[in-house]
Order: structure tokens, then C-alpha cells, then sequence
């Protein structure tokens, strides 16, 4: 299937939304003699590296392969850094996550990482994600209060939508405030946004 | 104009703080007839070499308001290209007088589009970017003093700590306070946090490194 001069070389599809992206991508990879581009989508590369969306696409279409060493190594290249987003890709079966702010060598490192067959987190994201580690997660009754009252719900409000007492309400704010090391309820809510655990995201999604 | 375009190469700069995205820049722009890509270790040294810069969000910002390299004076046309396109980034971009403003896109022809466009002395915005100046355009806009108190708002400071910090009283807080919701059309100051996090009208990551 491969001609000698190419059999050690790492064949890799590039297939990102974004264009200009998707075009440094092609020029890192081939001022590099150990990395092969293939275009032709019958091809089958050693891995793909794609945005966020076209990763969970990739990694469903895997899941639903029946010889798993059939399946495509799939390393994300994205803007998205909240730590749920991320979470979610990785627990999805995507191989690899990069933000697009990365160094050359350090997508090079990934690129060879990931076609070996393991995984590989880029060093700025894998901090945060142990940093959030050692933090102590909201429940699930919690999260939907911080919800709420990211929306800008009173407590007697929340209480009645979530059909709890008024009393409970506070003692879950008071919870959230700990856990998340704030005290007011403002400042839970910008919190809360900074660290992505409610949803208020206006980029462009890749 | 088509003519000029031939005969003398028009001379662009690309700047970029994440690298993945200046190759593809370049590579975009080197593939173009008529552009010359200027090659520039300094940011200053580039800029005296090009005529459009074509750059990110915080390198824009600081070539406008570096007195010394105004566009103004040197007629350096600067673009910018980021995935940042909240309302403030926008609001910000434009005040400070950038030429441009392009987001990531399924095609590079956009790039290409924009910077011809910049270089023959006209604005171009991205379409994404063009609607949320008509969205932006349609809120009433908070003054400066009523910045500063949302970004103590988010910072999850109470009203007599607001007043501290600026100067001013307790009552004149409350007062920029009620007028900011009444702004917002919020009816917390909860709500105030959250929807100018939506619309990207504070720095999340400055109120958050208060805690920090």
C-alpha cells in the first residue's frame, strides 16, 4: 500500500472549518518531511485533525464502527477552552485537544502522539483541567441553581421553579459560594461564566 | 486601481500571537497575486514596512494607540482577524479606528477580500461582525462611569465598596446602578452580571482574577 519512501511517514487529513486554520495547519505539516497530507476524503490517514464540531462527528461515526481498528485518530484543534467542552470531546472519543493558540512543536508532538495511539491534552489546557481537579464539583441540584441564578432569579423565584423551599434555596447558594470560593451571589455568577459552568458563550463555535 | 495592483506589489504585514493561525495567514496571502509578504522579526519593523497590517485583536489595539505609529501619520491600514466578536471587542475595535475586522470563516477568499478592500482606503467587517454592530447599535450604551460600576458589579462587590473604589457615594452608586439595569432591562444585579457577560461588555477574566 506504501512505497518504501513513505512507509514511516505519518499520514494525517487536515479537516477544519476554519479556513485560514486549516491552512497554517497544511503549512506546519509539510515544512516537516515526517508528515504526509492526504487530501482524498477515501483515503485513510493515519489521523484527522479537525474542529471541535467535525471532531464529534468523526468520533460518533467511530463509535458506531464495528472493527474498532478500523477507527480514525481524531486530534481537535478549537478556540473552546471551557473545561466542560473539553471534557465533553474527550469523554466523546476524540484522541487528542489543542487550542488553536498553540505552538508548532507542541501540535507536531501532538500529531505524533495521537497517530501512536494515545492521548494527548495540550499543556495550557491539561493545567486548568488539573487545577479543576482539585476543586470540588457541584452537584447536580447545584449546577441548577447557579443556572438559574445566572439568569438572574431571586431565590423565591428559583425555589418555586425547582418546586424546593426557600430555605433549601439558600443553603444551595451558600453551597455554590464555598465551592466555588466567592461570597456574593454576583460574583458566583461571573464566576460561574469565566469557568464555563453555565452557558454564556458568544465566539464563533469551531 | 486594478492596474496599480500589477504593477507594484502591495506590501502586507501579518502578526499574529497564535501561530497555527499566522502560517495560515501567510500561506493565504502568499498564494495571492499582487500582495508582498513582508517578512519582520519586530512588530515595529513590520510596521514601518507594510501598508496593511493584517493582525489579532490586542496587537490591533496597540498599534491604534500607539502614538507614534498612528495610522494616521503613516497610512498603515490595519485588519484585524480573531474569533473574538463580542459586543466590546467589536465596540472597541471600531472606536479605535481599525480598517477591518475579519472572524475565522469556511473560506480564505474572505481574508483576501478584506485586505484589498482595507488597502483601497474602505472599511470591511465580516458579516457576523456587521450584525452585531446593528444588534450593539440598537442597546443604549453605558457611559463610562456606569462601566466602571458594572465591572465592580462583576467583580461581586457590594455598593459600598463600589463607592470606595471610585470615589464616589453610596446613593450616586446605586443610582448607576438602577440605571445600568434599566439599560439592561434586567431586573437583578445578578442578571446585570449575567447579561453583560452574554454580551461580552465586561473582561470576565479581570473580575475573576480578583479572587485569584
Amino acid at each position: 500500500m506504501f512505497t518504501s519512501i513513505h512507509a514511516h511517514r505519518t499520514r494525517v487529513r487536515v479537516q477544519h472549518a476554519d479556513a485560514v486554520v486549516a491552512a497554517g495547519l497544511a503549512a506546519a505539516l509539510r515544512a516537516n518531511p515526517e508528515f504526509e497530507i492526504c487530501d482524498d476524503l477515501e483515503d485513510t490517514p493515519s489521523l484527522v485533525i479537525c474542529d471541535y464540531s467535525t471532531g464529534l462527528r468523526l468520533a460518533q461515526s467511530n463509535r458506531e464502527l464495528a472493527r474498532p481498528q478500523a477507527m480514525t485518530r481524531l486530534l481537535v484543534l478549537t478556540t473552546q477552552d471551557r473545561e466542560q467542552v473539553v471534557r465533553h470531546a474527550l469523554q466523546s472519543g476524540v484522541h487528542g485537544y489543542l487550542l488553536t493558540c498553540t505552538r508548532v512543536e507542541e501540535l507536531l508532538d501532538a500529531v505524533r502522539t495521537v497517530a501512536e495511539g494515545k492521548s494527548f491534552v495540550g499543556l495550557d489546557l491539561a493545567r486548568r483541567m488539573a487545577d479543576s481537579i482539585t476543586r470540588e464539583a457541584l452537584t447536580a441540584r447545584e449546577a441548577q441553581v447557579l443556572n438559574l441564578l445566572s439568569a438572574g432569579h431571586g431565590n423565591k423565584v428559583i425555589a418555586c421553579r425547582l418546586g424546593i423551599a426557600v430555605g433549601t434555596v439558600k443553603t444551595h447558594v451558600n453551597a455554590i459560594m464555598t465551592k466555588l470560593g466567592v461570597n456574593s451571589r454576583t460574583h458566583a455568577v461571573s464566576v460561574a461564566a469565566q469557568r464555563g459552568l453555565v452557558n454564556l458563550d458568544f465566539r464563533v463555535l469551531h | 486601481m486594478e492596474a496599480l495592483h500589477k504593477s507594484v506589489p502591495l506590501r502586507v504585514g501579518v502578526w499574529h500571537h497564535e501561530p497555527i493561525v499566522e502560517l495560515g495567514l501567510r500561506a493565504t496571502l502568499d498564494a495571492q497575486p499582487g500582495l508582498a509578504i513582508q517578512a519582520g522579526v519586530e512588530l515595529g519593523e513590520l510596521q514601518q514596512r507594510c501598508e496593511v497590517l493584517v493582525c489579532d485583536f490586542d496587537t490591533a489595539m496597540a498599534v491604534m494607540a500607539a502614538p507614534q505609529s498612528a495610522p494616521k501619520a503613516s497610512m498603515l491600514r490595519v485588519l484585524v482577524f480573531t474569533e473574538h466578536m463580542s459586543e466590546r471587542h467589536v465596540r472597541q475595535a471600531l472606536s479605535q479606528g481599525v480598517h477591518g475586522y475579519v472572524v475565522p470563516g469556511p473560506s480564505t477568499t474572505e481574508v483576501e477580500q478584506a485586505v484589498w478592500s482595507v488597502a483601497a482606503g474602505q472599511r470591511y467587517l465580516s458579516a457576523a461582525v456587521a450584525h452585531r454592530v446593528a444588534e450593539s447599535l440598537s442597546y443604549a450604551s453605558l457611559t463610562p462611569r456606569e462601566t466602571d460600576v458594572l465591572d465592580g458589579l462583576s467583580g461581586g462587590r457590594c455598593n459600598k465598596l463600589i463607592a470606595r473604589q471610585l470615589g464616589i457615594s453610596v446613593a450616586t452608586v446605586k443610582a448607576h446602578v438602577n440605571a445600568i439595569m434599566k439599560k439592561m432591562s434586567a431586573g437583578s444585579r445578578t442578571q446585570v452580571v449575567s447579561v453583560a457577560a452574554q454580551r461580552g461588555l465586561v473582561g470576565l477574566s479581570q473580575a475573576y482574577a480578583h479572587i485569584a
